[in-house]
């Protein structure tokens, strides 16, 4: 026996028909961006959001009373679902491949794939139609569902409404949260900030730089070429660790070295000699014997800093023995953090552990790169984000989700 | 302990798995085989604990040690998915990876730099990047396991055996990697304010997850698996990309992620 063929666009609606509505959509999203440019995520700053955000859920409402209605049927049909998802896909690999600016234009960058937006993907219309699609579509689905307190539908829930409303706050959200950097110079107060196009605003939150510190690691020793400036071996560069607790000789590169005394805060104190001095000028300095058959030699090598010499210990006309520039372990910014509502915090912010005040979150951001622990100011970045807390709510409820799915794996069906 | 002893655990290492997964046809020898592919496994991760422990940081920082966990646990997920399922095949496959990524830690084992950044200083460090291996290890072994399906499908047999253990790699891989990057996510605000920036690692971690999203919405209502197979053998692709190759991608040259 033979099924009679469906006929594309009877109903109900499949494969076909979702991807030429999703691709259709698309296509109307690209030339919507070439005739009026990108999509500004700040139009919808509350309280458009919250409107936008009401119409979202009156819309799954509607799809709950008419669940019967083909058109929402199809809604919340996999069929739509694996065709959004297959959109989603498509657009992040031409965000994935191609480079993002963040404003700075080179006419020679302005083709047409400029005009389709390829360049800001994430706020282009075609990326943005298919974003709230995805958002109607995922919410009607789970509306639909039947409760019932079975692993499958836990399952089910945790991960679709999770991730619903990580989509629903973060994008809705994203106009309201506010980014600023504050440079701040040791010993002073401020409460200016610089936002994304770098214009000057005033903060109800002002931040107090007592100190800045830098620890940094114990750098490394190499044997370089003069003449290239190549690490050896050329094809394999290796780097020999300084380890003040073992002073063996060891075998490098073809020469014996051995590492003497290592002063962490060094500061010369002759043509040829260091000296601890623990001040921010100081820089790492070690006293390196190299030995062959026919040379002997010892030196102090430092990689210096824009106050100190470089030394470098010259095994012979053509290599040398030099030390890395130190790599920063961690900076420590010593603050006192005053609001117009009074509040009064001191704290050492570091990275990886901002600070909360209020509605606002501090994040140690960077310093003056070329000064590196002379730098004169610590930076910040002030993150306002009201949506925040809610957006966790969803991750929370993903992440469970998830290690349901890591624990029952195909069973949670049963 | 340092990379220049990696070798004298490898390849003992090697010879136990070539052995086991050998001697696994042979039912006479089915215990020895079990025992030397643990025997196998163990002597690696001794490697890895001496290594952890000599270098005084988590060994997750450079691709190089990242190729170390994943020859870790491919073998050893190799062998659990071996002891359940009871495909023999498994243990030489898993093998054979693993085999590959030890050959190029021995040829490139980029050990360059000891030294964690500040922003790599975080209590996540270690469950996020734990999760992706575990994940890549799982969605690998999938991927093996999808290309056995996909020889059958052609000749017209049923392997619904084959096609569980599939589904239950991806479920299982899925939900570490979408753990992985829920964790990256809570990283990334705190130490950057953000918890999602489109960064080029962060957009191929995505459009992988999408892709494996694909699949599984695909086999709820048992869309044609070879349809299905496929995408996964696309997701694997985009896998590789998010973990190798954005260091090549012309798009990601201020990525945050590159190393
Ligand atoms: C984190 C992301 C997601 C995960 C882990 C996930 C997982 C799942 C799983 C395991 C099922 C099967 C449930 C069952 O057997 O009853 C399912 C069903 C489904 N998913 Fe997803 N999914 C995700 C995202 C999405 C998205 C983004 C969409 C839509 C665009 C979607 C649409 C659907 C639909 C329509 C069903 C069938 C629902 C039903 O039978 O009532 N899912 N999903």
């Amino acid at each position: 026996m033979r099924r009679e063929k469906r006929k594309i666009w009877q109903l109900p609606w499949s494969y076909k028909e979702s991807l030429i509505i999703v691709f259709g959509i698309i296509i109307v999203g690209f030339s919507l961006q070439t005739i009026i440019g990108g999509f500004n995520f700040y139009l919808l700053i509350y309280p458009f959001n919250l409107y936008l955000g009401i119409i979202i859920l009156i819309f799954i409402l509607l799809s709950l009373i008419f669940q019967k209605n083909a058109f929402f049927k199809w809604l919340t049909s996999l069929h739509l679902s694996t065709s959004l998802l297959i959109a989603i896909t498509l657009l992040s690999l031409i965000l994935g491949l191609t480079k993002q600016d963040n404003g700075a234009i080179n006419s020679e960058d302005v083709n047409i794939f400029y005009h389709l937006g390829f360049n800001q993907m994430t706020s282009s219309w075609a990326f943005v139609f298919i974003y709230f699609l995805i958002l109607l579509s995922l919410g009607a689905i789970i509306a639909k569902r039947k409760p019932s307190f079975t692993k499958k539908y836990t399952i089910f829930l945790l991960n679709h409404l999770g991730l619903w409303i990580i989509l629903f706050f973060a994008g809705l959200g994203y106009a309201d949260t506010k980014r600023y950097i504050m440079y701040v110079n040791v010993g002073e107060i401020e409460w200016r900030v610089f936002d994304k196009e770098n214009r000057v605003q005033e903060l109800p939150i002002a931040i107090q730089l007592n100190k800045f510190t830098i620890e940094e690691y114990i750098p490394k020793l190499a044997i370089v070429n003069k003449k290239t400036s190549e690490i050896l071996p050329k094809d394999k560069p290796e780097y020999f660790q300084i380890d003040t607790n073992n002073k063996k000789e060891i075998s490098f590169n073809g020469y014996k070295i051995k590492l003497i005394d290592y002063i962490h805060n060094a500061v010369r104190s002759s043509d040829s000699t260091f000296k601890e001095v623990p001040m921010k000028a100081s820089t790492p300095a070690a006293f390196v014997q190299v030995k062959t058959q026919k040379i002997d030699k010892t030196k102090w090598v430092s990689a210096g800093n824009s106050i100190q010499f470089p030394m470098v210990l010259d095994i012979d006309s053509s290599l040398a023995i030099v030390m890395t520039p130190a790599e920063p372990k961690s900076f420590i910014s010593n603050i006192e953090v005053y609001t117009k509502e009074g509040t009064n915090v001191k704290t050492e912010l570091r990275v990886n552990h901002p600070l909360k005040v209020g509605k606002w979150k501090i994040y140690q951001y960077g310093y003056d790169n070329n000064m590196g622990k002379m730098s004169s100011y610590s930076s910040f970045e002030l993150v306002y984000d009201p949506w925040l807390n809610i957006v966790y709510v969803g991750i929370a409820l993903l992440g469970l989700g998830s290690l349901l799915l890591i624990i029952f794996g195909i069973n949670y069906k049963k | 302990m340092n990379w220049e002893y990696f070798i004298w655990f490898a390849i003992p290492s090697i010879i136990c798995w070539i052995g086991a997964s050998v001697l696994v046809y042979n039912t006479k020898f089915k215990l020895l085989s079990n025992l030397l592919f643990i025997l196998g496994i163990s002597i690696f991760l001794l490697f890895i604990i001496l290594f952890w422990s000599s270098i005084q940081r988590p060994p997750f920082r450079t691709i190089g040690e990242t190729r170390l966990w994943y020859s870790f646990f491919i073998t050893t997920t190799g062998y659990i998915t071996y002891r359940i399922w009871k495909y023999k095949w498994i243990l030489s496959y898993t093998s054979l990876v693993a085999v590959v990524f030890i050959i190029i830690n021995l040829l490139k084992p980029e050990i360059h730099s000891t030294n964690l950044m500040p922003a790599l200083q975080s209590y996540w460090f270690i469950p996020h990047v734990t999760s992706y291996i575990l994940s890549y290890s799982m969605l690998g072994a999938a991927t093996i396991a999808s290309f056995i399906l996909l020889r059958h499908v052609e000749k017209n047999e049923n392997e619904k055996k084959l096609e569980d253990l599939i589904d239950n790699l991806v479920y299982v891989g899925f939900g570490f990697l979408l753990l992985g990057m829920l964790m990256g996510c809570m990283w990334a605000k705190e130490a950057w304010g953000n918890y999602w920036s489109w960064d080029p690692k962060e957009t191929w971690a995505f459009l992988t997850s999408t892709t494996y999203l694909i699949y599984i919405h695909t086999r709820i209502h048992k869309l044609n698996i070879k349809i299905s197979l496929w995408i996964l053998i696309i997701a694997i692709i985009f896998l590789s990309i998010t973990w190798l190759g954005i260091n090549y991608l012309p798009s990601a040259q201020d990525s945050i992620h590159v190393y």
